[in-house]
């Protein structure tokens, strides 16, 4: 391939991982703020312990260390591989991850998906005719669920479908069940996440197409007798496509916030709920590693709408490479 | 005798679109501008003029070179000696519908050059713009006004008056007519002659109209892709042109008959 | 300015959002009148009269410890109202002077202010609120009591909103500030020996009003959200101080014995945040030259 989209890579990839250590040390500092230490709880666990004891402690676990020390002896172990293990769990904290990622993996890449598949068809709809009947509506759904608090709606449709309908669970994977249950646990959380997701790219697609389908060169594919859904489908959406691509990979992030609310609401256990549930919980290891996973998957949704965003722009795939 | 504004080997280049991947704006570029004169430098468009002029003013840094005022070089100005090159030479901008900010009244935005410099109290600068409006052919009343309110023709006045309400000795004028009508451009032309015989100025004009140049200039400096091809006095350029591209530029200006001023040459 | 007011008062449905608005603003400021009306107070517990429909005394009902739910949701008003416009406000200030620092400083300070930005970005958001919440204020020298009362419970809401919501006005501002700092009559203030502080201040920042502004009205509305969402996590106001999140903290349970207990304050929070995105998008559609009337 070019030599400069190459070189476009590396230099985001070691951005990326330059971003990740500094904030590797931000998410540390903070973790630091979090009530209580390691051995205050052991403590308030077992009150006989001495002053003495308490100081030997200290220095064997390095809490009497000054925090840059400490944080980079955590990034040494950190790096080869060792990260510690939760407080909650009493098992390593790789391994209780696992599950919690997958679960999150889950829930948010059926919203993810879903949410694209329903607000790009409707964006452009509601963009054929701006101000229209169809058009308000759209609009009004996609303000709606920009707006909605995604606890309150979680905590609406439990009632309405758990409660007064008994349609679906109100918490867990159903995971036991085999899948029917799987899909029908899954159903409320992701239709409660959804909702929000779609409402943020329904708007974005939405204003993308207007803004392309009010260019000249639009009017010129018209002149020559295209149909209309030719000209959304095949030459205005194409173009809208970049601002919006940057938008979806962009809102990934706040995807995950909306995901760490909505396991809370349905007892989902995901890594926002374990984030969560670590913080209240004082379990600095595996809230430290919940929030640098949380910190990675975002990066790394930016960079692909970066490097998604070089190639489809016809200026920089186009540009001069001699 | 020391020039009072000179550019001494002046090289900038910007990171650019062109194959080669930079453009080079000025390229070794030396002038002396001397007290009392008008020096017009006149080239195309990208011939470097604009960034010579800003780099004369220390408005952008440049890659080698020095820009001197005096005996100084102006990037080693700082604090009071920095303050009174700033209010020794002024510049006058291409585009008078950017040049003024589009949210101070006309009256604020003049009073601004005494504000800075700690000139006078509220009473005195209302006063000094007062003068500067009516020596520009404006009225007081027009200080309060916003600068949307007036013509391209009127805001290059009050940019006029800007520039002069500090006293200084030298401005450069960066295109001052290229955004005006014809008939306008032969006004601003007359009403800065007049300021200049009255205060004293040099001014160093910028301009791609070689008419106006031979109009009012003692000097002319030729440029060409950011180079100076050739300088010196003005009928001597126009009656015995020493350089191709100089000649070039003569030759493209259309004459409209005797004792006419010559049309826009390019 | 003017031209800017009267297009805004073409976008109709901004009209209608800014109206309820103000018409919300006005009920929180009174609600101590409604609590003296209703000789209720927000925290009068009345176990003998929990759950209890709507009555001539207490015109919404009451919650599961008695309390008045009409009044408590207007004090609950008073404190999203509050949080949402001074932690937007919070988040304005640091992210203009970012902003500015960064479009106006230009290569070196520039790069290095737009990575840590982008490095804040990255982090997730409400994560990063949760820990931020959670803090202990002690380790960093603020008293215990500053965290748990009242009016610092405000105040640590918006500071905390500040600290992670001044991404997007610096991204806004340092671009307008990198595209106003060519313009001629910036290079005039420069030239005539104006100050970088006074270049930001008198003449890039007045010009880049506008979308900050409008970035400012849309930021209230997250706000809001962020903080119902932290208060019904029980992070954020804390009980007894009503906040329409922490009402709905128990909302669960409550579902079966009053189901009006869950729906109002989330109905008061969905409506306030769209009227804020409604008004903040008129305030967008204003500044657009090319916005047609409604």
């Amino acid at each position: 391939m070019r030599h400069t989209v190459l070189r476009f890579i590396a230099s985001r990839l070691l951005q990326t991982a330059l971003v990740l250590l500094a904030m590797s040390f931000v998410v540390y500092l903070l973790i630091g703020l979090m009530p209580g230490d390691p051995i205050d709880l052991m403590i308030s666990g077992n009150p006989r312990l001495t002053p003495d004891d308490v100081a030997r402690l200290r220095a064997v676990y390095g809490l009497d260390q000054p925090l840059w020390s400490r944080y980079l002896a955590w990034l040494g172990s950190a790096l080869s591989g060792d990260l510690g293990a939760s407080r909650l769990f009493a098992r390593p904290v790789l391994e209780v991850m696992g599950p919690f990622l997958v679960n999150t993996c889950v829930l948010m890449g059926v919203s993810f998906v879903l949410s694209i598949v329903i607000a790009i068809p409707l964006g452009v709809w509601a963009a054929r005719k701006p101000g229209s009947l169809a058009d308000r509506g759209i609009n009004a759904f996609a303000f709606a669920g920009i707006s909605m608090p995604v606890f309150w709606l979680g905590l609406m449709l439990i009632i309405v479908f758990s409660v007064l309908l008994s349609w679906f669970p109100a918490s867990g994977t159903g995971r036991g069940g085999g899948w029917f249950d799987a899909v029908r646990s899954l159903m409320l959380p992701v239709i409660t996440l959804t909702i929000h997701e779609t409402g943020v790219l329904l708007r974005y697609t939405r204003s993308a197409m207007i803004e392309t389908m009010r260019q000249d060169f639009i009017r010129a594919i018209r002149a020559k007798g295209a149909s209309e859904s030719w000209v959304m489908w095949r030459h205005a959406l194409p173009n809208a496509m970049l601002p919006v691509v940057t938008v979806i990979a962009l809102s990934f992030g706040g995807l995950f916030s909306g995901a760490l609310v909505t396991e809370t609401i349905f007892a989902y256990p995901g890594m926002g709920r374990m984030i969560y549930d670590s913080v209240m919980g004082n379990d600095f290891n595996l809230a430290l590693i919940g929030l640098l996973l949380a910190t990675v998957l975002t990066l790394a949704a930016n960079l692909a709408a970066d490097l998604l965003y070089a190639w489809l722009d016809p200026r920089i795939r186009l540009g001069d490479d001699r | 005798m020391t020039a009072l504004l000179a550019a001494e080997h002046l090289t900038k280049r910007y990171r650019g679109h062109a194959p080669s991947g930079t453009v080079t704006a000025l390229d070794d570029v030396s002038l002396s501008l001397e007290a009392g004169e008008t020096l017009a430098l006149v080239g195309e468009s990208g011939s470097g003029k604009s960034t010579l002029a800003r780099a004369l003013l220390g408005l952008t840094p440049v890659d080698s070179g020095r820009a001197r005022f005096g005996d100084a070089d102006i990037a080693t100005l700082r604090g009071d000696s920095l303050m009174a090159f700033r209010r020794a030479v002024q510049i006058v901008f291409q585009d008078p519908f950017a040049s003024l900010n589009p949210r101070l009244s006309v009256g604020r935005s003049l009073a601004e050059p005494l504000v800075i410099h700690g000139i006078g109290d509220r009473g005195e600068r209302r006063r000094r713009v007062s003068e500067a409006l009516e020596s520009v052919g404006l009225s007081a009343a027009d200080a309060a006004r916003a600068p949307h309110a007036f013509s391209g023709g009127q805001r290059q006045r009050i940019a006029i008056a800007r520039a002069l309400i500090l006293g200084p000795e030298a401005i450069v004028l960066d295109e001052p007519l290229s955004a005006l009508d014809v008939t306008i451009q032969r006004q601003i032309l007359t009403l800065l002659a007049q300021l200049k015989q009255q205060r004293r100025l040099t001014y160093l004009f910028i301009t791609h109209d070689l008419g106006v140049a031979r109009a009012i200039a003692d000097r002319i400096a030729v440029m060409h892709h950011g180079r100076v091809v050739e300088a010196g006095p003005t009928e001597r350029i126009f009656t015995a042109p020493e350089q191709h591209y100089t000649r070039e530029l003569i030759a493209a200006v259309p004459v409209l008959g005797a004792g006419r001023r010559a049309g826009v040459g390019r | 300015m003017r031209a800017l007011v009267d297009r805004f008062r073409t976008q109709r449905s901004a009209i209608v959002a800014v109206a309820f608005l103000l018409l919300l603003a006005l009920l929180a400021v009174c609600a101590p009148l409604v609590a003296n009306l209703l000789g209720a107070d927000m925290t009068a517990v009345d176990l003998y009269h929990r759950f209890e429909g709507p009555s001539l005394t207490h015109p919404l009902g009451t919650d599961e410890l008695g309390r008045d739910v009409l009044v408590r949701l207007l004090y609950g008003a008073r404190v999203s109202l509050a949080v949402g416009i001074i932690g937007a406000l919070a988040a304005s200030v640091v992210g203009t002077l970012i902003g500015l620092a960064a479009g106006l400083s230009g290569g070196r300070g520039d790069a290095v202010l737009m990575r840590f930005t982008d490095g804040v970005i990255a982090l997730p958001l409400l994560p990063l609120l949760i820990v931020l919440a959670a803090a202990d204020p002690t380790k960093i020298g603020l008293s215990e009591s500053f965290a748990r009362a009242g009016e610092g419970g405000l105040l640590r809401i918006s500071i905390i909103v500040a600290l992670v919501g001044w991404t997007t006005v610096a991204r806004l501002v340092r671009g307008a500030a990198l595209t106003l700092r060519e313009r001629e009559y910036v290079l005039a203030a420069a030239a005539l020996g104006a100050s970088r502080l006074r270049i930001a201040f008198v003449h890039i920042l007045p010009n880049a009003a506008g979308p900050i502004v409008a970035a400012t009205a849309l930021a209230v509305g997250n706000v809001i959200l962020i903080e119902s969402v932290l208060s019904f996590l029980g992070l954020g106001i804390q009980p007894p101080a009503a906040s329409w999140g922490n009402m709905l903290t128990n909302a669960q349970e409550m579902m079966m014995s009053s189901p009006g207990l869950a729906l109002y304050p989330g109905l008061l929070i969905l409506g306030t945040v769209v009227a804020c995105n409604v008004a903040g998008d008129g305030i967008e559609a204003a500044l657009d030259p090319r916005t047609t009337t409604e």
